[in-house]
C-alpha cells in the first residue's frame, strides 16, 4: 500500500515544493527595506483598546505590561494626529516566538514591540532583520534621560545605534522577612559572609525555614550574581554582530557557584524551582527568611503570596555584597523596539519614545504596572523616593532601590539567549542542588555554548 | 464529594437489595466503581473548590486545597472575569462556542460525505486514497503547525476566524468512522432500490442514506465538537488578536501571565474560576448526550 | 467486503461510480491537500535546508537527518516516549477494558452514573486537565500529603525527577481512560446477548464469559484503541508542556521529541531542524503503527 501512495505523494510534493519556493522568495524582500512610510496601512487593524480619534493614523503595539491600557488611553487622549493600537502579543518567550514567525512570514508584526533587554541581541544579530536602528531617528539626543544601565542595554556598545527605548529595569535587591529576623534577633546581613552566618544563626536559634531559595530554574538571577563578582559571562556588540563571547570558566563564576553549593550542602538554603506553586506557598508561609531578587519581585510574588498587604512581613534591603567594590546589578527589564515591518517607521519611532515619555505615563507605570523606572527624572523626584509600599509595611522602598538602578552599568546577552539559559539551568542546578563539581561543570557549559555559537555561524571571542 | 457518591451508592444498593445479578460479586463491583468515581472526580472537585478562592486564598487559605477557604470569593471571581481586560473572557467563551459549533458542523459534513463516498462507490485510486487518510492520523501536529502558519501568512489568513475554522474541517477519524458505519449499517440494496426508482445520487444520499446514518453522524459531530473545543496548538500560533482566541489559548496566556517573571501579575483565581466555567458547557453536553456516544461508536468499532 | 462483491457484477456502473465517488470525497480531498499534504511537503522541503543566524538559510540536503541520528536530545526523548508507550498503553487500555466489562454486565443505575463520571475527563481540555493535576501534585497545596498520611505513608514527590514519570502517566490515564472505555463499552453493547446468554444458562462465570466470548468479539475495537493510544503517546506533548511550567528543571524543554521540535522552532529559532525532528518522529510513528497493524492484521479491520 505504501508503494502506490508514494507515487501520488511524489507528484503532490513536486507541486507543493514549487508553490513554497515562490512563497519563500517573497519573504526575504523586506531585508532590503530600511524605512516605510505608509500612513494608512494600519487603518483597519483591530485593537484591544478603544481608539479615540478614529480617523487619525494608527501605530500598532505589542506589549504585556500590566495596566498598559491606561498608558494607551492616556496617549490616545493626548494625541489627535496619531493613535496607538495595542494588542497583547503574548508574554516573554511566547511573544518572541510570534515575532520571529511574523518576520519569517514577511507580515503580521506590530510597528512597536516590547522586548526584554536579554532578548534583544537575537533580533539584532544575523541576516534576518527585525529591529530598526532608532539612532537614525534622533533617539541619541534622549540619552541623558535614561540610566546608564538601561541605555547600554539598548545600544549594545554602539555610540550611534539605538535599538529600543528603555522602559523598566529590575534593580537587584534583597527581600527580608522582617518578622523572622526580629523574632530570632538576628542582624540583617549586608555581605555574603554575613548572609551565610545569618543562616547559621537562624537555624541555631530554632528557625525551621530556610535562609533563602536558590532558584534551580533561575536564569537572569545568576547573571546578576556573577556580575556582583565582576564576572561578565557573555559578550555581544551590535557593531560586530558576528562575534560572541562566552566564558563561565572564570574565578568569579566559580566563587559564586561554590558559595551557593556550600550553602546548599550546609542545609541553609532551599533549592527549588521558583515557578513551582510550592515555592510560592513556602514564601507566603514565611519559610524563607530572605529572597535575593529583582525589585519587580514585589509586584509579582509578594502580592501573589499574601491575601492582604498587611499580611506581608517583607521589607527591601540592599543585596548582600562581597566587599566594598561589589557593583550594583540588575535582573530583567524591558524596552520598546520598532520593527522592520513598521508601516510608518518614523511615526513608530516617535510613538515608541513618547509612550512612557511623560510624567503621567511614568507614574502610572510605577503605581499601576509595578514597573521600576529607568527615567532619571522620575528616579530623582521626591515624590517617587517618598512613595510607600503597603506590601512592604509602608516602607519607602525606593530609597533603597533607586541608587541601585542608577549604579547599574548594563549587562550583555547572547543572540541565542533562550538556548543559553536552558543550558545554564541544567548545569547550575546540577552543581548547586546535586553538588557536582564546579570546575568541570563551568568548563563543560562554556564549551557547549561555544560549540553552539560556532554551529550558528558566530565567531567566538574572549569576553574581555 | 466522597459522601455524595457514597450516599447514592447506598441508596441504590438499598433499592435493589436482593436483585439478581448472576454470579456477580456485587460488593466488589460497587467498591471498584466508587473508587473509580472518586479518582475521576477528584481534580474536578479540586477545581470547584479552587474557583471559590481569592488568589491569596489559593496559596494561604485555611482548610487546605480540597475544602473551601473562609473567604468565599466565587462571585467576586465571576465579576472579575467580566471586567478583567474588558471582559475578554466571555468573548473567548463565545469564540470557542463558535469554533466548536461551526467547525464541528463543517468537519461532520465533510467527513460524512467522504465516508459515504468511500463506503458506497467504487472508484479508481480509492484504496491508496483511503490508506493515505489513515496514515494522516499518525502525523505529529508540530510537523504541520509551523508550515501551515507560514502558508497562511502568505495569503493573509492569520488572525482571522478562518485560520482556526478551516483546518478543523480535517477529521480523518470521522471519515474512517463514517466509512465503517456506512459499510455495516447501510444496505446496498436500499441505495440500489432508490436508484432503480430513478432517484439521483444526491437525493438518495439525503433522503435514503442520511436518516440511517444519524447515530454515527451524531457521534462524529460530538467528536468534532470536542476536538474543536480542545483545539490549542494551532490557534495559539496563528492568532495574535486576543479577540479571536478560543478559551484554551486565552487561559494558557493567563497561566504564563501568572507564572512568568518580570512585570507580570498573578491571576490564579481567574484561571481557576475561568477554567471551571469553561468546562461546564462540555460537561453538560456529555451528560445529556451520552447515549449518542455509545450508539455511534458501537456501530463503528465492532467491525472485526 | 459485501458491497465490493455486489458491485463486481455491475461493471457498467464503474464510470458513473467513479465520478460520484470522487464528488462525495472531493470536499475532504480539498481540505486534506490544503491543510495536510501541502504543509507536510513544505515541512519536508524546509528540512532540507539549514538555518543559522549568521549565514541565513542554505540548502543542506540530508545533513539535518544525519544530525538527527546522532542527536542525543532526540534519542533520549524518543527512548522516553517508547518507555511511556510501554507503560501507559497497557495501563490505560487494561483499565478501560476492565471498566467497560464491569459496566456492561452491571446493569444498575449507579453503573450509568459511573460511566458518565469516568468519561467526564475527556470533556475537559487537556490544557486544563494538566493544569489541575499540576496544582494537586504540589506537596504543600495538593491533597495527597493528607490523603497518604491517612494510611500512614509519606506522599511521593510527584514533581521530582523520580516522580514525574508516574505523575504524567496518571494525568494521561485520568484524561483518556474514559474515552477508550466508552469505545469498548459501545462495542460490548452491540454484541447480541444471545451469544453469551446460553453460556450463562450453562453456568459459565462472568469472568469466563468475558474472557472467552466478549473480549474476542471486541478485539477490533481494542486494536483500534491501542493504535490511537500508541500514536498519541509517541507524540506526547501537551501534558508535559503544561507541567513544565511548574517544574522546569525536572521537565527540560527537550523532554519528548515533540517538545524538542517545539523548542527548536519556537525557542531556538531553528525551524528547519525542527521540521527534520518532526518529520523523523512522524516517520517513526508511521513505522510503529504499520508494524502493529501488520502484527494484528487479521483482526484490526483497517484493511480493505
Amino acid at each position: 500500500m505504501m508503494l502506490k501512495s508514494k507515487k501520488i505523494f511524489a507528484v503532490l510534493a513536486a507541486v507543493a515544493a514549487s508553490l513554497s519556493l515562490a512563497a519563500c522568495g517573497g519573504s526575504n524582500a523586506s531585508d532590503t527595506a530600511t524605512a516605510n512610510s505608509d500612513k494608512h496601512a494600519n487603518d483597519n487593524a483591530s485593537c484591544t483598546n478603544k481608539v479615540v480619534h478614529a480617523d487619525a493614523q494608527k501605530v500598532t503595539v505589542w506589549a504585556w505590561y500590566p495596566g498598559f491600557e491606561k498608558i494607551v488611553d492616556h496617549f490616545n487622549n493626548s494625541h489627535s494626529d496619531v493613535q496607538v493600537c495595542w494588542n497583547n502579543g503574548g508574554q516573554g518567550g511566547a511573544e518572541y516566538t510570534r515575532f520571529q514567525n511574523t518576520i519569517k512570514a514577511g507580515k503580521g508584526a506590530p510597528d512597536i514591540i516590547q522586548l526584554e533587554y536579554e532578548a534583544m541581541p537575537q533580533f539584532i544579530a544575523g541576516q534576518q532583520k527585525y529591529l530598526v536602528d532608532l539612532g537614525k531617528y534622533g533617539m541619541n539626543s534622549y540619552k541623558a534621560d535614561y540610566t546608564d544601565g538601561a541605555w547600554n542595554s539598548v545600544t549594545f556598545g554602539s555610540s550611534s545605534s539605538v535599538y529600543a527605548v528603555p522602559v523598566d529595569a529590575g534593580p537587584f535587591v534583597m527581600y527580608v522577612n522582617q518578622e523572622v529576623f526580629d523574632k530570632y534577633q538576628v542582624k540583617v546581613p549586608t555581605t555574603w559572609a554575613e548572609f551565610e552566618q545569618a543562616g547559621k544563626d537562624l537555624q541555631a536559634k530554632g528557625y525551621t525555614g530556610k535562609l533563602t531559595n536558590w532558584q534551580t530554574d533561575g536564569t537572569a538571577v545568576n547573571i546578576a550574581l556573577f556580575a556582583q563578582k565582576g564576572a561578565q559571562v557573555y559578550k555581544y556588540s551590535a557593531s560586530d554582530p558576528t562575534k560572541v563571547g562566552i566564558d563561565f570558566d572564570q574565578q568569579g563564576v566559580k566563587d559564586v557557584l561554590s558559595y551557593w553549593q556550600k550553602l546548599s550542602k550546609e542545609g541553609l538554603i532551599d533549592t527549588a524551582d521558583q515557578s513551582s506553586t510550592d515555592t510560592m506557598k513556602k514564601f507566603g508561609a514565611g519559610d524563607y527568611a530572605t529572597y535575593v531578587q529583582a525589585s519587580w519581585f514585589m509586584g509579582y510574588y509578594v502580592k501573589g503570596a499574601y491575601k492582604t498587604a498587611a499580611d506581608s512581613p517583607f521589607k527591601i534591603y540592599e543585596a548582600p555584597k562581597w566587599d566594598d567594590s561589589t557593583p550594583d546589578v540588575n535582573q530583567g527589564g524591558s524596552a520598546f523596539a520598532v520593527t522592520y515591518q513598521a508601516k510608518d517607521t518614523k511615526a513608530a519611532a516617535e510613538v515608541a519614545r513618547e509612550l512612557y515619555g511623560d510624567d503621567y505615563a511614568q507614574k502610572s507605570g510605577v503605581s499601576d504596572g509595578g514597573l521600576f523606572p529607568t527615567w532619571k527624572k522620575l528616579l530623582s523626584s521626591t515624590e517617587f523616593i517618598n512613595q510607600t509600599y503597603p506590601y512592604l509595611g509602608d516602607q519607602k522602598a525606593n530609597e533603597v532601590i533607586a541608587p541601585v538602578a542608577k549604579g547599574w552599568a548594563g549587562d550583555q546577552f547572547l543572540p541565542f539567549q533562550t538556548y543559553a539559559y536552558d543550558a545554564q539551568q541544567k548545569s547550575f542546578a546540577s552543581i548547586v542542588k546535586s553538588g557536582t563539581s564546579v570546575d568541570s561543570g563551568v568548563s563543560k557549559l562554556t564549551s557547549t555554548l561555544q560549540d553552539y555559537a560556532k554551529q550558528q555561524g558566530f565567531t567566538v571571542e574572549s569576553v574581555k | 464529594m466522597d459522601w455524595v457518591i457514597d450516599m447514592s451508592a447506598i441508596e441504590h444498593s438499598g433499592k435493589h437489595a436482593g436483585s439478581h445479578i448472576r454470579g456477580n460479586p456485587r460488593v466488589f463491583t460497587y467498591v471498584v466503581l466508587i473508587v473509580c468515581c472518586c479518582y475521576f472526580l477528584l481534580p474536578v472537585w479540586w477545581l470547584v473548590v479552587a474557583s471559590t478562592k481569592t488568589n491569596g486564598g489559593l496559596f494561604n487559605g485555611s482548610h487546605g486545597s480540597m475544602w473551601f477557604d473562609s473567604t468565599m470569593a466565587f462571585w467576586d471571581n465571576i465579576k472579575q472575569l467580566g471586567t478583567y481586560q474588558d471582559g475578554v473572557y466571555w468573548r473567548w467563551i463565545a469564540n470557542s462556542l463558535l469554533y466548536a459549533l461551526v467547525g464541528g458542523f463543517g468537519a461532520t459534513t465533510v467527513s460524512v460525505m467522504a465516508g459515504y463516498g468511500f463506503a458506497k462507490y467504487r472508484f479508481r485510486g480509492k484504496k491508496t486514497y483511503f490508506n493515505i487518510i489513515l496514515g494522516a492520523l499518525m502525523i505529529p501536529a508540530t510537523a504541520l503547525v509551523i508550515p501551515t502558519f507560514l502558508l497562511m501568512s502568505d495569503i493573509n489568513m492569520t488572525d482571522t476566524y478562518w485560520a482556526v475554522l478551516l483546518p478543523l474541517m480535517l477529521n480523518p477519524f470521522g471519515v474512517y468512522l463514517m466509512r465503517i458505519y456506512c459499510s455495516e449499517s447501510l444496505p446496498d440494496e436500499m441505495i440500489e432500490a432508490a436508484r432503480v426508482d430513478g432517484s439521483g445520487e444526491f437525493r438518495t444520499f439525503f433522503q435514503v442514506s442520511l436518516p440511517i446514518m444519524t447515530p454515527a453522524i451524531t457521534t462524529v459531530f460530538l467528536l468534532s465538537i470536542v476536538g474543536a473545543w480542545n483545539n490549542f496548538f494551532l490557534p495559539s500560533v496563528v492568532l495574535t488578536n486576543p479577540n479571536l482566541f478560543p478559551i484554551t489559548v486565552g487561559l494558557s496566556q493567563w497561566q504564563t501571565r501568572s507564572t512568568a517573571g518580570s512585570a507580570s501579575e498573578q491571576i490564579w483565581n481567574l484561571l481557576t474560576s475561568g477554567s471551571l466555567i469553561s468546562v461546564i458547557p462540555m460537561v453538560l453536553a456529555f451528560i445529556f448526550l451520552q447515549r449518542y456516544w455509545v450508539g455511534g461508536l458501537a456501530a463503528g468499532s465492532v467491525k472485526a | 467486503m459485501n458491497q465490493t462483491k455486489a458491485l463486481r457484477g455491475k461493471r457498467k456502473h464503474y464510470g458513473k461510480e467513479n465520478l460520484w465517488g470522487w464528488i462525495f470525497t472531493a470536499p475532504f480531498a480539498v481540505v486534506f491537500v490544503v491543510f495536510l499534504v501541502i504543509p507536510l511537503v513544505y515541512a519536508f522541503y524546509m528540512s532540507l535546508f539549514t538555518y543559522t543566524q549568521i549565514s541565513g538559510e542554505r540548502f543542506s540536503g540530508i545533513a539535518n537527518y544525519v544530525r538527527v541520528l546522532t542527536d542525543e536530545a532526540f534519542g533520549k526523548g524518543l527512548l522516553l516516549v517508547v518507555l511511556y508507550t510501554i507503560v501507559m498503553v497497557p495501563i490505560q487500555l487494561g483499565l478501560a477494558l476492565g471498566l467497560a466489562l464491569l459496566l456492561d454486565s452491571f446493569k444498575k443505575k449507579f453503573a450509568s452514573v459511573s460511566r458518565v463520571v469516568i468519561f467526564l475527563p475527556y470533556a475537559i481540555p487537556a490544557v486544563i486537565g494538566a493544569l489541575m493535576w499540576g496544582f494537586m501534585y504540589s506537596k504543600l497545596m495538593g491533597p495527597f500529603t493528607t490523603i497518604f498520611s491517612l494510611f500512614g505513608v509519606q506522599a511521593p514527590d510527584f514533581l521530582s525527577s523520580n516522580g514525574i514519570f508516574g505523575s504524567l502517566v496518571n494525568v494521561v490515564t485520568w484524561q483518556w481512560t474514559g474515552y477508550y472505555m466508552i469505545i469498548l463499552y459501545s462495542a460490548l453493547q452491540s454484541i447480541p446477548t444471545e451469544l453469551y446468554e446460553s453460556a450463562r444458562i450453562d453456568g459459565a462465570s462472568e469472568l469466563k464469559i468475558a474472557t472467552r466470548i466478549k473480549i474476542p468479539l471486541v478485539t477490533g475495537s481494542l486494536i483500534m484503541c491501542t493504535i490511537f493510544s500508541l500514536i498519541g503517546t509517541l507524540q506526547f506533548f501537551t501534558e508535559p508542556t503544561i507541567l513544565r511550567n511548574q517544574a522546569p528543571t525536572v521537565i527540560p524543554s527537550e523532554y519528548t521529541p515533540n517538545m524538542y521540535a517545539q523548542a527548536l522552532a519556537f525557542g531556538y529559532n531553528q525551524t528547519n531542524y525542527s521540521a527534520t525532528v518532526s518529520f523523523s518522529l512522524g516517520l517513526i510513528v508511521v513505522i510503529f503503527s504499520i508494524i502493529f497493524m501488520r502484527l494484528t492484521r487479521r483482526s484490526n479491520g483497517l484493511g480493505d
